[in-house]
C-alpha cells in the first residue's frame, strides 16, 4: 500500500514538474511572439494573455513544487531554539493553520469558477479554466506541505520521548 | 488592523513560510471581522498573478539560472580578474567587480551571491584570506544585484508604487557603481591593514584584457538588451527579461557550449520553483493589502504621518529609518508589498516624487538583505563559506559603511537619483 502511494506520489510530482516546465515555455514562446510580432507590425493580443493564464497556473502549481524543494522563504530561526516538544507543538498549530488557508482558497477558488459565467477579452477562453488553477494548486500545494513537514512533525516528538525514556 | 499584525508577527516567529503568515492573517481577518463572500478571497489571489509586468520575475530567475551554469558567470569573473586583479586584496576586488557584471545580468542579489561565492571562495581560503570578512563583501557585492538593474525587487517595487520599471532601473545604475566603487575602497583598507596573503595580486596586463574582453563579449549582450532595449523603448521589462532568457540560452549552448539541451529541463523546473516562491508571496500579499487598503490604514499613516513629520526632510528620515529596521527582519519582497502601498499617500502627500520614493525603497531593501538577523545575501553569503551567520554579521558593518552613505545621498538628493532617468526622459 505504502509502495503504491509513494509510487502514485512519484508520478504525480512528474506530472506537475512537466506541466509547470512547459507552461514556462510556453510563456516564454508567448513573448517572443508578442515582440517579433509588434515589431513586423501586426500584433497579436492573445500571445500576452496565454501567457499570463499560463503564469498564473504554473505559480500555483509551483507553489507545491517549491515546497517540495524548500524554496518558500520564511524565519525559523527562533522556532529551531525551542525545546523539542514546544518545537513540534508550534509545528503542528502553524501546519494547521497553513492547512486552512489553503482549504478556503480551494473553497473559495470552487466558487469563484461557479461564479464566473465570462470568457477572456482576446482568447475567448471560459475564466473557470484559468479559475481552476486556484483548487488545483492549493491542494497540491497542502498535499507536498504535509509532506514536507511530518518529518517535523514527528522527530521533535521523538526526540523527546528517547530523551524521557 | 490588530488581529492582522499580531497575526502575521506570530506566524512570521512561528517559522512560516512568509506565504502563509500574509495570507493567514490576511483571511483571518476578513473572517472574523467582516462578512465578504469567500470567493473575493480567490479573486484578490488570482489578481495578483494577473499581470504581465511579473512575469519578468521568472524570466530573470531562469536568465540568473542559465548565468550560474552557462559559463557566463565564470567569463564575467575572468574579465573582472584581468580589469583589478592587479590591485591588493584581488580576490575581494574581483568578487565586487563580478557582483556588478552578474547584478547587470541576472535580477536576484541571493543568485549573485551564491555565484560570486561559490567560484571565490576556495581560492579565498587557499590564499588565506579573512572569510567572514570577505563572505560579507560577497553578501553586499550580491546584494548590488537588486540595485544594479534588472533586479527583481525593483519590478516589484514599480508595480506596487506605480512608476516606469524603467526609469527606477535606471535610477540604480549609479548608487550601485558608487556603491561598487566603495566596497573596493573598504576592501582594499582591509588587505592594506591585512597580512602579505593580500599581496598575491596578478600584474596588469592589456593582451589579457582585451582577451578575457573579447571572450565577455557575448555575456555582456545580455545587460545591454536589458538596460537599452527598456530604456530606448523597444521592449517592455518583461519582454527584456524573455530575451534575455533566450539569448542567454543562445550564448551558454551554442558560443560558450557550458551547457547541453539535456540540462535544460532540470534548470527550467528550478527556476518554475524559485519564481512561483516569490510569486505566490505576490499573491497572498495581494489579500493583505486589499484589506489594509479596505481598512483605510494609508490614509491613517498619511495623516499621522503629516501631524508627526513637520517637513519633508523629517519624513524621509522616519522612512529610511523605517524601510532599515523593516529590512532588517522582514524579506525584501513582502516588505514592499506591505509598507510601499502603506506609504504611497504619504509620499504624495510631502510632493515627493514617486519615482524617487521607490528608489529609495529599493536601496533601502538592498541594504536590508545584508543586515543581520535577516540578511537573505548574508546567509547565502555564510552558507557557501561555509562559516556561521554570527561570524559572517560580525564583519558586515564594514560593506555596511559605504551602501548606508550612498543611501543618504539618495535618499536626500532627488536630483543624484533621478539623474540618470531624467537625462535619458524616463523620470
Amino acid at each position: 500500500m505504502g509502495n503504491i502511494a509513494s509510487q502514485c506520489l512519484n508520478y504525480l510530482r512528474w506530472a506537475v514538474a512537466i506541466i509547470t516546465g512547459t507552461l514556462f515555455v510556453i510563456m516564454v514562446i508567448a513573448v517572443a511572439i508578442q515582440v517579433v510580432s509588434r515589431n513586423l507590425n501586426v500584433p497579436i493580443s492573445r500571445a500576452g494573455e496565454i501567457a499570463v493564464i499560463c503564469q498564473a497556473w504554473m505559480v500555483l502549481l509551483g507553489a507545491g513544487l517549491a515546497m517540495r524543494y524548500g524554496q518558500h522563504v520564511g524565519i525559523d530561526v527562533l522556532i529551531k531554539k525551542c525545546p523539542p516538544r514546544l518545537q513540534q507543538t508550534i509545528t503542528i498549530g502553524a501546519v494547521s493553520l497553513c492547512l486552512w488557508f489553503l482549504g478556503v482558497i480551494f473553497v473559495a477558488g470552487i466558487e469563484l469558477m461557479e461564479i464566473a459565467k465570462f470568457q477572456t477579452t482576446s482568447t475567448g477562453i471560459p475564466m473557470p479554466l484559468p479559475y481552476a488553477a486556484l483548487p488545483v494548486g492549493s491542494a497540491y500545494f497542502a498535499l507536498e506541505l504535509v509532506i514536507a513537514m511530518w518529518p517535523l512533525m514527528r522527530y521533535a516528538g521523538r526526540v523527546q520521548e528517547e530523551h524521557q525514556a | 488592523m490588530i488581529i492582522v499584525v499580531c497575526a502575521f508577527l506570530v506566524l512570521l516567529v512561528a517559522g512560516v513560510p512568509i506565504v502563509f503568515a500574509m495570507g493567514v492573517s490576511a483571511v483571518l481577518t476578513l473572517l472574523t471581522t467582516s462578512s465578504i463572500p469567500l470567493f473575493i478571497i480567490a479573486q484578490r489571489f488570482y489578481a495578483g498573478l494577473d499581470s504581465f509586468t511579473i512575469m519578468a520575475i521568472p524570466f530573470f530567475v531562469m536568465t540568473g539560472l542559465i548565468m550560474e551554469t552557462g559559463g557566463i558567470a565564470r567569463r564575467i569573473i575572468e574579465l573582472a580578474t584581468a580589469i583589478i586583479g592587479w590591485v591588493r586584496g584581488s580576490l575581494l576586488m574581483v568578487s565586487v567587480g563580478t557582483g556588478v557584471g552578474l547584478a547587470a545580468i541576472s535580477g536576484s542579489g541571493s543568485a549573485d551571491t551564491a555565484a560570486v561565492g561559490s567560484m571565490m571562495f576556495p581560492e579565498m581560503r587557499r590564499r588565506k584570506y579573512d572569510i567572514d570578512f570577505s563572505a560579507a563583501i560577497i553578501a553586499a557585492a550580491g546584494a548590488l544585484g537588486s540595485v544594479i538593474p534588472p533586479s527583481l525587487i525593483m519590478i516589484v517595487v514599480a508595480v506596487t508604487a506605480n512608476v516606469s520599471i524603467g526609469g527606477l532601473f535606471l535610477s540604480g545604475i549609479l548608487p550601485g557603481l558608487l556603491i561598487a566603487a566603495g566596497l573596493m575602497l573598504v576592501s582594499y583598507g582591509h588587505a592594506k591593514r591585512g597580512g602579505p596573503q593580500y599581496l598575491d595580486s596578478q600584474p596588469f596586463s592589456l593582451s589579457r584584457l582585451g582577451k578575457s574582453f573579447v571572450v565577455a563579449l557575448p555575456a555582456m549582450l545580455i545587460p545591454l538588451i536589458i538596460v537599452g532595449g527598456i530604456v530606448g523603448g523597444i521592449f517592455t521589462a518583461t519582454e527584456a527579461a524573455c530575451v534575455a532568457v533566450i539569448v542567454g540560452l543562445l550564448i551558454s549552448l551554442f558560443i560558450y557550449k557550458e551547457m547541453k539541451f539535456s540540462d535544460l529541463p532540470k534548470l527550467i523546473v528550478r527556476a518554475v520553483g524559485l519564481s512561483a516562491a516569490v510569486m505566490i508571496i505576490i499573491a497572498s500579499a495581494s489579500i493583505l493589502s486589499w484589506l489594509i487598503a479596505s481598512l483605510g490604514a494609508p490614509q491613517k499613516l498619511a495623516m499621522f504621518m503629516q501631524e508627526t513629520a513637520s517637513s519633508k526632510f523629517i519624513f524621509l528620515i522616519l522612512i529610511t529609518l523605517l524601510l532599515l529596521v523593516v529590512g532588517m527582519f522582514m524579506e525584501s519582497m513582502s516588505a514592499v508589498l506591505i509598507l510601499v502601498p502603506v506609504l504611497m499617500p504619504a509620499v504624495v502627500a510631502f510632493g515627493i516624487d514617486p519615482l524617487h520614493f521607490a528608489a529609495i525603497v529599493s536601496l533601502n531593501l538592498a541594504v536590508g538583505v545584508i543586515t543581520p538577523p535577516y540578511g537573505v545575501c548574508l546567509f547565502v553569503a555564510a552558507l557557501t563559506a561555509k562559516r556561521s551567520i554570527a561570524d559572517v554579521s560580525s564583519k558586515a558593518i564594514w560593506p555596511l559603511i559605504p551602501m548606508l552613505g550612498v543611501l543618504l545621498l539618495v535618499t536626500f538628493s532627488e536630483e543624484f537619483a533621478l539623474l540618470l532617468p531624467r537625462m535619458l526622459g524616463s523620470g
